[in-house]
């Protein structure tokens, strides 16, 4: 018997031994990756020449989208499927940049109130996949739409934010019908927006503000988008399959305005959201490409040549609860401070993400342009704003001891025990060990970290219960104003309850701030002030860690995680 | 036998609807909404919670809900926007059931026979191994065996499919990590069952009126035997049925397993309570078989 036992048990050893030696070979490092996007050719180029077969990828973004709707998405995969289907006034290219989409022309005049008003002239050679032709009504009714309180679309803000009367609309003052939207003729576009600010361009390709068919949302308001019958687009592609919780298919529309630069036929779509399943589908072959895997895999495949990090204006950050009731010394900000500058912040990117995300000692990530073209608003700013934080970490201990002091608990004597709250997930169950352990040592803090479920935790960070609660966002649109306009004290996202009038008075101006270099100005002011204030304790920026194969070249990665394969080509 | 037909079925309507009250007052109890998301501000969610008609008092929703229930609607989702509950039950719990019917074929041809040929060499080599790999392999639950299969066949062999196309390829791997705890189950209950009913004195008198080894084992002996593996089999086909999670994740399955956990994670009311209802009803399903199927296998069982 005990030979038997012994010789199984050497036999499983050895089988996982070898086991493991072939998953170790998989993950030898090979020349590094050329990230792809930089030879992808623009999609705008009309002597691309056609493929004679058709062709075809495999990717995994994600798993079943909540809807297809693209007033009511509110997650990355959606708007990847969302912009591979329809088409808005301007259109993402594949580097990342915008061009005129189903509009031939766009008028922008500053109106006298600082609003804008914009006349659009839509091409003429536009058809939705069932024929009809794309008109202005189209673009008037899904505006209205999104923008109208009662459709409860949670992106319904981007709208209510965009259009010169939106607010109005969004607390009931104007019937959504009223809201500054008009179809002259079925080409003809006219409506004001609040500013004419940087990011227009990017607003009029966001999903959300793409143009909608009134018969076919009507007929089946719920369902309507998640039906191949009934998903009738206007973009590059089709939905020609939807097998729920399986695989969407986009294939080619061949109706489409400029369908000659769509060089991928078919892109089918694996919808899925477990990380193993979608890894060994990648090493298998299947997947073309993958967006997702296991993160203690991380660090062996960072030295493959199918790993490719692309940038991601998203911050990983602390929300600390300042809300009346709530835990009165979070509401010091010596408190605050001390908490954010005893945080090693190389050391959570070492253990957590293996070293690839980037430290962040701000609010903004880099990857968003400042005033003058081809700068970077970060860069500008430098690493680290306001007084106290500096990237050397002994330096921040020190200071934080002395801030700890300053706000009466010298090495953390008669503070209370912080709650840490977190949703269940590994990383972020990392993240607040090491945090917790770092408090502690470097405060004398005793930290209780928390664990929920997902909807329990978004309503429980927004009460007076929650103490430290981690948090993230990734951004809308490349600019400052997506990552500034979440923390004005009446923001539905402004989950801590920050109050600053300064702060809210440059942010809410900077809106309508018409010169670039002065708008600019008031949002580094802006920082430095949310930097001294510290609402929030930022730890990392984001990345997008993606996985493809090294003859899968074409496509293209935007900072918001938008992913585009119109251009891509699978080589033999 | 009649009377005991009736009353086990009443007993079985009582426990279905205690089951879609419970479910219904705990599941509003737990905190959250599924209307929940970092863009999502309160006006927005309240107008959402008005047309579903989460607004109203919980009683309300409660009536509202069985008096629809009894019509056969068992609403949309409220996270997959425009599918109907009854839609993702019809359209999901056909694979879920295809990969539960193979798993139980699979784990009753391998699993009775390896613990009757267990028994009858009881203690010698075949017996020990047999109960050395079992012993081994029932703590090993099926996402880890499964994950297992998917990096050795999927990622290193690459001969099966990561990928789902809904071809029999696609079920030989699901179906044998489903498969794989209740054969080695199995395997035992047969085993120590048949250790006792080979010690019987009827077993004996059978090999000394001079019948066959292998009729007395196998048509005398295993049919004895079945008792215990009848009343595991029952629960074991509903939990196979309706779908189990984390190996349909893992392979990619379309089926009814992730609805079950994704819903409660999502709030998702509707689809909540229709699969809890599905998968209760057909829980009470196999018991109430069960128990009629015990009967017939031994009439010492009174059907009381």
């Amino acid at each position: 018997m005990k030979k038997t036992l012994t010789l199984v048990l050497t036999l499983v050893m050895i089988v996982s031994l070898a086991f493991g030696m072939f998953a170790c070979k998989t993950a030898e490092p090979a020349a590094p990756a050329a990230p792809t996007t930089e030879e992808a050719a623009p999609a705008d180029a009309t002597e691309a020449p056609a493929p004679a077969e058709p062709t075809s990828a495999t990717v995994c973004v994600g798993p079943e989208p909540a809807t297809l709707d693209p007033n009511m998405n509110e997650a990355v995969d959606g708007m990847i499927y969302i912009t591979h289907l329809y088409e808005g006034l301007y259109r993402p290219n594949t580097d990342g940049s915008f061009s005129l989409g189903q509009a031939k022309d766009i008028t922008i005049t500053d109106n006298a109130d600082g609003t804008a008003h914009v006349v659009a002239n839509l091409r003429d050679d536009i058809f939705w996949s069932d024929g009809k032709p794309v008109t202005a009504q189209d673009f008037v009714y899904s505006w209205v739409r999104l923008c109208d309180p009662a459709t409860g679309s949670s992106y319904g803000y981007i709208g209510q934010d965009f259009f010169a009367n939106g607010h109005e609309v969004a607390d009931g003052t104007i019937t959504p019908d009223m809201l500054s939207v008009k179809a002259v003729d079925d080409k003809t576009l006219e409506f004001d927006i609040a500013a004419n600010v940087p990011y227009t361009k990017d607003l009029l390709a966001f999903p959300s503000l793409m143009p909608l068919r009134q018969d076919i949302v009507e007929a089946n308001p719920e369902g309507w988008s998640v039906e191949p019958e009934t998903q009738v687009a206007n973009g590059r592609y089709i939905l020609s399959e939807f097998a729920h919780e399986s695989q969407i298919v986009l294939t080619k529309n061949p109706e489409y305005w400029e369908a000659d630069t769509t060089l991928l036929d078919t892109l089918n779509c694996m919808l899925s959201d477990d990380d193993n399943a979608i890894l060994a589908a990648f090493k298998s072959g299947d997947l073309q490409l993958a967006d997702s895997f296991p993160s203690d895999e991380l660090a062996a495949l960072r030295e493959t040549p199918e790993y490719t990090q692309f940038g991601q204006i998203g911050l990983y950050y602390l929300e600390i609860q300042q809300i009346d009731g709530g835990l009165d010394v979070l509401k010091d900000v010596n408190v605050r401070k001390a908490l954010s500058l005893a945080i090693d912040r190389d050391f959570v990117n070492q253990t957590v993400w293996a070293d690839s995300r980037i430290p962040a000692y701000s609010l903004v990530p880099y990857g968003v342009p400042d005033a003058t073209p081809g700068s970077d608003f970060r860069k500008t700013a430098g690493e680290t704003v306001g007084g106290d934080i500096s990237t050397d970490y002994a330096a921040n201990v020190a200071k934080a001891k002395e801030l700890l002091a300053a706000a009466g608990y010298p090495d953390g004597a008669g503070f209370p025990k912080l709650e840490f709250s977190i949703n269940e997930n590994t990383g972020h169950q990392a993240v607040a060990e090491a945090i917790m352990q770092m408090w502690s040592q470097n405060l004398g803090i005793q930290v209780e970290i928390a664990t929920m479920d997902w909807p329990t935790f978004q309503q429980y960070r927004k009460t007076s219960d929650c103490e430290v609660a981690r948090q993230g966002w990734i951004g809308d649109y490349t600019d400052p104003a997506t990552f500034f306009d979440l923390f004005v004290s009446t923001a539905g996202t402004n989950d801590g309850h920050y109050n600053n009038p300064e702060y809210d008075a440059l942010v809410i101006g900077a809106r309508t701030e018409m010169d670039p270099a002065k708008r600019m100005e008031m949002y580094h002011q802006a920082e430095a002030i949310f930097m001294n204030d510290m609402p929030v304790v930022p730890i990392v920026f984001y990345a997008d860690d993606v996985l493809s194969q090294t003859n899968f070249t074409g496509f293209g990665v935007t900072g918001t995680g938008l992913k585009m394969f119109w251009g891509a080509t699978v080589a033999e | 036998m009649l009377k005991y037909g009736i009353k086990r079925v009443f007993a079985a309507i009582l426990a279905v609807i205690i089951l879609i009250t419970a479910t219904f007052f705990l599941m509003h109890m737990v905190p959250g909404s599924p209307f929940l998301s970092e863009r999502m501000t309160d006006k927005v969610k309240a107008n959402l919670e008005k047309k579903y008609g989460l607004d109203k008092p919980l009683t309300t929703q409660y009536l509202i809900y069985v008096d629809n229930l009894l019509q056969g609607d068992m609403g949309t989702s409220l996270q997959k926007k425009g599918r109907s509950v009854v839609g993702i039950i019809e359209e999901k719990f056909p694979y879920s059931a295809k990969l539960g019917a193979f798993a139980i074929i699979l784990a009753l041809s391998v699993g009775i026979p390896l613990g009757a040929i267990a028994a009858i060499n009881h203690e010698k080599l075949i017996d020990r191994l047999v109960m050395l790999f079992t012993t081994i392999f029932i703590s090993v639950p099926g996402f880890v065996f499964g994950t297992l299969l998917l990096v050795i066949f999927c990622a290193i062999l690459k001969i099966a499919p990561a990928t789902w196309t809904d071809s029999p390829a696609n079920y030989v791997l699901p179906v044998i990590s489903l498969s794989f705890y209740p054969i080695c189950y199995i395997t035992k209950l047969t085993r120590s069952s048949m250790l006792e009913t080979l010690g019987q004195d009827y077993i004996k008198t059978a090999h000394a009126k001079g019948l066959s080894a292998f009729k007395v084992h196998f048509k005398h002996a295993l049919k004895n035997s079945a008792i215990p593996v009848i009343s595991y089999v029952g629960p074991l086909t509903a939990f196979l049925f309706s779908g189990t999670f984390a190996v349909e994740k893992l392979f990619s399955v379309p089926g009814l397993g992730r609805f079950f956990v994704d819903s409660v994670s999502n709030r998702d009311y509707p689809v909540i309570m229709g699969t809890t209802i599905f998968l209760g009803c057909l829980m009470v399903m196999m018991n109430l078989i069960v128990d009629f199927v015990y009967g017939m296998v031994d009439p010492r069982i009174k059907l009381r």
